[in-house]
């Protein structure tokens, strides 16, 4: 029964337009997102290496510091809790809260190490360069130093009330502290992050978490598209008294529908992961390197179906049980929120509990390793979830057949 | 005249109540997670172009929706007043509450010390969301699909994210926050003949169905 009904939904979803649509909107997000261009091995004496992010702790307290130091004394605090810019005003008792963190992060005392800065502010001059770039000439170079006695976990501490001061988003919550430890990368890290592309991922791992975090993305709201097509198509046609009729039970009637749609999406997918899979393979060959082969249908299974399933269950769910598309909007905002708010993190690499993980960079294979254990939690999540919501979706099924739930009760 | 208003109020009534009450339950919501003071013209556009964008999606889509049940259709186009003008009439409805919504936002951003040409910003407003909802308009005109004239539009949005101007050109949506309003001429011309093409499109393709 359950196949028969599964190869019907399967047919029915490749006379339907959104089916299409999903697949030409799935190879063009890859196309028009994805870069990928040869790798290119680092020189010797290269003008620059681009930029990274210092792991040295007192790299990243002193910069903090200094940005808090400016921020308290231009009373000029952001924070963007969705992405959005949102400027914050600080009573006079937070600002006096926050003068009195950074006298125990300095190890000074108020006056002190504002005297210190205005010796620095005094000796700042402004200019513009011939291209009208802004200059900014320091006389006096910017001294006022995190305390040696502070270790790194005080200091986390410390900046977490802080953060807790000018509200969510700002870039003193601890996850964030990092941003202010910019530096230019050296050769040496240049190096060892091309390498690791080319011997830990196989060149063609890199790629394939690359695609996962732009497909990801879309992913994160088309599927809900199939679930709310496939309930309103049932509504629109007014067959649900004649299926409601029918002699097999709703967990067999919602289970087909369900994987069938999830088949239909995951199918196009893999698709479309095999021609992204042939250019890494082109640049793992240039660069002499044996590549993965099963890297990118690794990622489709255990980075972007959790997400798939999540949606469509989520979409499902909530269309079977108002019956109208009012899942557009909540898909709609939870997409919106969930994207928004993954922007915050450094590198735009961020899973925690977003349902849509990011890793928005090509290699880095220690970061990425480390975000290994978030990920598995976060996609074991999501997965479960999806599961809660089939189950909860054949229970709004089998009442509404029955009538409300009175009658199903009393069946 | 007082058939107009009628339609007008009918329409408000049952149909874009709920999708009007969604606007202005966003403008409300705003200040919360977004600043919504001293921003200056850059960032005020991000605002509109990011956020107030989606206005056109939420509200031009419901024009058709009345009309989406097949005995409804019937009924109403045996009726005297031609299709295509209670289409036109819904639409300016739509558009004049979310630019009034609009207005009354940028008043706001104005009162919250935010410097920025209004008549500018506005342009944007309307421009990005006609544009959207134009192409809403017309997904859901031809295909008669309510699904689907949500998807397009909103993918289309998701990729002005990835594809940038580059990719995009003169319809990228996201110009105003580098300061460039050129874009928006071609995004209002293509939105209101989307309009325009989709309310023709209900009136030809499904006068016989």
């Amino acid at each position: 029964m359950f196949g028969s009904l599964f190869i019907k939904e399967c047919k029915m979803w490749l006379k339907s337009i959104v089916f299409y649509a999903y697949i030409i909107i799935l190879f063009l997000f890859y196309v028009t997102n994805m870069d990928e261009s040869t790798l290119k091995k680092p020189k010797e004496g290269q003008d620059d290496y681009e930029w990274t992010y210092s792991d040295d702790k007192k790299v990243i307290m002193n910069r903090t510091l200094e940005d808090l130091i400016r921020d308290y004394s231009g009373e000029h605090f952001v924070t963007y809790p969705i992405g959005f810019y949102k400027e914050v005003t600080l009573s006079d008792s937070e600002l006096k809260k926050i003068s009195e963190y950074i006298s125990e992060l300095t190890g000074m005392k108020e006056e002190e190490w504002k005297a210190e800065y205005d010796k620095y502010v005094e000796g700042l001059s402004v200019s513009y360069d011939e291209n009208g770039n802004y200059v900014e000439e320091e006389a006096v170079p910017f001294g006022i130093e995190v305390s040696d006695e502070l270790s790194y976990d005080e200091f986390e501490n410390i900046m977490e009330k802080v953060s807790e001061i000018i509200g969510r988003g700002s870039d003193y919550e601890p996850a964030q502290l990092i941003k202010h430890g910019i530096v230019p990368k050296t050769y040496e890290q240049a190096l060892k992050e091309y390498e690791d592309i080319l011997h830990e991922d196989k060149v063609t791992n890199a790629y394939a978490r690359l695609f996962s975090d732009y497909l990801g993305i879309i992913l994160g709201i088309l599927p809900a598209f199939f679930a709310i097509t496939r309930v309103i198509k049932e509504k629109r046609s007014k067959v649900s008294d004649v299926i409601y009729s029918k002699k097999m039970s709703s967990t067999v009637m919602v289970l087909s529908r369900y994987a069938s749609m999830v088949v239909m999406m995951f199918i196009p997918l893999i698709f479309v992961s095999v021609f992204a899979l042939t250019q890494s393979l082109y640049i793992a060959d240039a660069a002499g390197v044996s590549p993965d082969y099963f890297a990118y249908i690794k990622y489709c299974v255990l980075w972007l179906l959790p997400t798939m399933l999540f949606v469509s269950s989520l979409a499902y769910l909530i269309t079977e049980f108002t019956k109208n598309i009012f899942a557009v909007l909540v898909s709609g905002v939870i997409w919106f929120v969930s994207l928004f708010m993954a922007l915050d993190g450094a590198f735009l690499e961020h899973v925690g509990w977003n349902y849509i993980p990011r890793f928005n960079s090509l290699g880095r294979y220690e970061a990425f390793n480390e975000m290994i254990p978030q990920l598995i939690k976060n996609r074991c999540l999501y997965s479960a979830l999806s599961i809660i919501f089939v189950v909860l979706t054949i229970l709004v099924y089998s009442i509404k057949r029955r009538g409300g739930i009175k009658k199903w009760k009393k069946a | 005249m007082e058939k107009s208003l009628k339609i007008l109020s009918v329409n408000l009534k049952h149909n874009l109540l709920p999708y009007t009450a969604v606007c202005i339950l966003m403008i409300i919501l705003s200040p919360f997670f977004m600043g919504t003071k001293n921003l200056l013209q850059n960032q005020t556009a991000k605002v509109i172009e990011v956020y107030l964008s989606l206005f056109g999606i939420i509200m031009m889509i419901p024009v058709f929706s009345p009309d989406m049940n097949k005995d409804i259709r019937d009924l109403i186009y045996s009726k005297k007043t031609p299709v295509f003008l209670l289409h036109i009439i819904r639409t300016m409805q739509s558009v004049l509450i979310f630019v009034v919504l609009g207005i009354i936002f940028l008043f706001y951003l104005k009162a919250g010390n935010c410097s920025f040409d209004f008549g500018k910003i506005l342009y944007t407003l309307m421009a990005n969301s006609i544009f959207l909802g134009g192409m809403g308009m017309l997904v859901f005109s031809v295909t008669d699909q309510v699904v689907f004239a949500y998807m397009i539009p909103l993918i289309y949005y998701e990729a002005n994210f990835g594809a940038g101007k580059d990719k995009l050109g003169k319809i990228y949506l996201f110009t105003m926050q580098t300061g460039s309003i050129n874009e928006k001429h071609y995004l209002i011309v293509i939105g209101l003949f989307m309009v325009i093409l989709s309310i023709f499109a209900r009136q030809f393709i499904h006068l016989k169905k």
